[in-house]
């Protein structure tokens, strides 16, 4: 029998308030996220990404919707064992040092060794000069990185990181990048809530574009973006129309680039720009940067 | 035991809580004022009385204040909530963190108290030795009831509503027996006061100095209190959501 997915969630629900154009908060979320899969929620700021991990997690109620982890309820303390979460701007008990918050986590995530495994990851993260420094005097970055490790000591299936590159330099963006990607091989699933869309870009297997509350869709990072690329012969003549009717396409020299959504809309992109008054030589397919695609996908530009 | 309090979270409280400057200096006032109480008297009975009692209410207060609350608002109980433990364990680890630094002050102050009564060339009695857990429990009770509150009220908060539930309560009693026109209404409050908090466990000390039948009652109730207070906290904080959004 295959073992449960590590994350499921179906028509999770929690709202605030109502507005136009969707919710404050999650409406009819479902998603799952597989053992060794790193999946990214990506969205403007109010999307609602930060309020589907806690729902994820239980820290907020939900008004409907269910939420597996493991195959299992989450307020299972078993279940717990499994599953660490980093958020963003963590803040520890002032008076402790980070050895000792991380030790604390670590006993209570039932590790024996927890004093010496929680030096071991803050050397890890490049902390340890500061393991024995009172909570209180660590920087917005310093606190980042005990975040991560807290989220770590427990040796998670299931790893939930809020905003993780925030505040860190990009040394510590590189290490965060690396140790994902081992923990991919490891086979941890991950969730993750970033706007630095060049690391998810780089680690992530997928994406969900979030917006108001609402999963808009679902993209495969495996599977490449799609971006048509046009060859005009009277590009230089059509410039000014083209940039009227397709704003977010980009003319390069007699080539015209621009995100589509999907394949399907190729034939329909042609005749448009053959209606602006340009001589389509030559069509194709590219994959998408992440950026193009945000960019449509979510602020309806294409 | 294990379930009602976690172990790893009462030593982080503990650490916590008894490095704060406030706490430490409190601790020092109660024990000067418990070893002068020792010397005057030259009796270990008076360990907590005048100025050490009034230092350990404080030290209490100051203990309690935002016990809960400061976790809940910084976002570390969320954290420490996704472990395997139950808020109930959290809450009792919270409670006896902050609970053995008021022990430890309290005995340090006891100490104090029979250094000086020996320095009187007395020897510390029975009447001494009963001091420290009567002062604890009445002050464990009231530890209790500010983590409750601590669990609905932010930061320093629960400790201002106690203060001033307290003073409303001076002042109905005050002013009622005389709104009322019958002064036997004075004696009707104090009844009634005797029951809003934890009880003067004291009486105990008097009862072992005179060696006559000492009033259990009073401890029974405090203990009674502190487990109630625990259950409401441990109630209040299952229907809370822990996320810090709306906060």
């Amino acid at each position: 029998m295959s073992e449960a997915a590590p994350l499921s969630v179906t028509g999770l629900t929690k709202v605030y308030a109502r507005r136009e154009g969707g919710v404050v908060g999650i409406e009819d979320l479902a998603f799952a996220v597989g053992r060794g899969e790193i999946v990214a929620l990506l969205g403007p700021n109010g999307a609602g990404k930060t309020t589907s991990m806690l729902l994820a997690l239980g820290l907020l109620h939900r008004d409907r919707g269910e939420v597996r982890l493991f195959g299992e309820d989450p307020e299972l303390l078993e279940v717990r064992r499994r599953i660490g979460f980093a958020p963003d701007a963590p803040l520890f008990p002032q008076k402790l040092t980070g050895a000792q918050a991380l030790e604390l986590h670590g006993q209570l995530a039932g590790r024996g060794d927890a004093k010496k495994h929680a030096l071991e990851l803050l050397d890890r993260l490049g902390m340890l000069d500061a393991a024995h420094r009172a909570c209180g005097l660590y920087s917005k970055g310093m606190a980042q990185r005990l975040g991560l490790a807290q989220a770590l000591i427990g040796e998670p299936a299931l790893l939930f990181l809020d905003e993780p590159t925030a505040g860190l330099d990009p040394a510590g963006v590189a290490a965060l990048r690396a140790l994902l990607l081992e923990l991919r091989g490891k086979g941890v699933a991950v969730v993750l809530n970033s706007h630095l869309l060049s690391e998810v870009e780089r680690v992530c297997d997928r994406v969900l574009f979030i917006k108001g509350g609402r999963l808009l869709r679902t993209h495969d990072m495996r599977l490449g973006g799609t971006r048509a690329e046009l060859r005009l012969a009277n590009a230089a003549q059509v410039r000014a129309r083209l940039s009227q009717v397709l704003p977010d396409g980009v003319l390069e020299g007699d080539r015209f680039r621009i995100a589509v959504a999907a394949p399907e809309v190729m034939p329909g992109l042609v005749k448009t720009v053959s209606e602006a008054g340009g001589e389509v030589l030559e069509a194709k397919l590219a994959g998408a940067e992440l950026e193009e695609l945000y960019l449509q996908i979510v602020e309806g530009r294409a | 035991m294990s379930g009602l309090v976690s172990w790893p979270v009462a030593r982080a409280a503990f650490r916590e809580r008894s490095r704060s400057f406030i706490v430490g200096a409190l601790a020092v006032l109660l024990a000067a004022a418990a070893f002068t109480n020792g010397m005057q008297s030259g009796w270990g009975g008076q360990a907590f009385a005048g100025f050490a009692r009034m230092f350990y209410v404080v030290l209490t207060m100051v203990l309690g204040a935002g016990l809960i609350a400061d976790e809940l608002e910084t976002g570390h109980a969320q954290l420490v909530l996704l472990r395997p433990l139950t808020r109930a364990s959290w809450f009792g680890g919270r409670l006896a963190g902050a609970a053995l630094v008021l022990l430890a002050a309290l005995a340090a102050a006891w100490i104090a108290c029979g250094i000086g009564v020996v320095a009187q060339r007395r020897a510390p009695d029975l009447a001494w030795i009963v001091t420290l857990p009567a002062a604890f429990v009445e002050a464990f009770g009231w530890l209790a009831l500010l983590a409750a509150l601590s669990v609905v009220l932010s930061r320093w908060t629960n400790v201002g509503l106690l203060l001033l539930l307290a003073m409303a309560w001076w002042f109905l009693r005050l002013v009622v027996p005389f709104a009322l026109g019958d002064v036997k209404h004075v004696q009707t409050m104090g009844a009634i006061q005797a029951y809003l908090g934890p009880q003067d466990a004291s009486a105990i000390v008097a009862a072992v100095r005179t060696r006559s039948r000492p009033d259990l009652g009073p401890l029974l109730y405090d203990l009674a209190w502190a487990s109630a207070c625990w259950l409401a906290g441990v109630l209040l904080l299952n229907r809370a959501e822990l996320a810090r959004r709306g906060r």
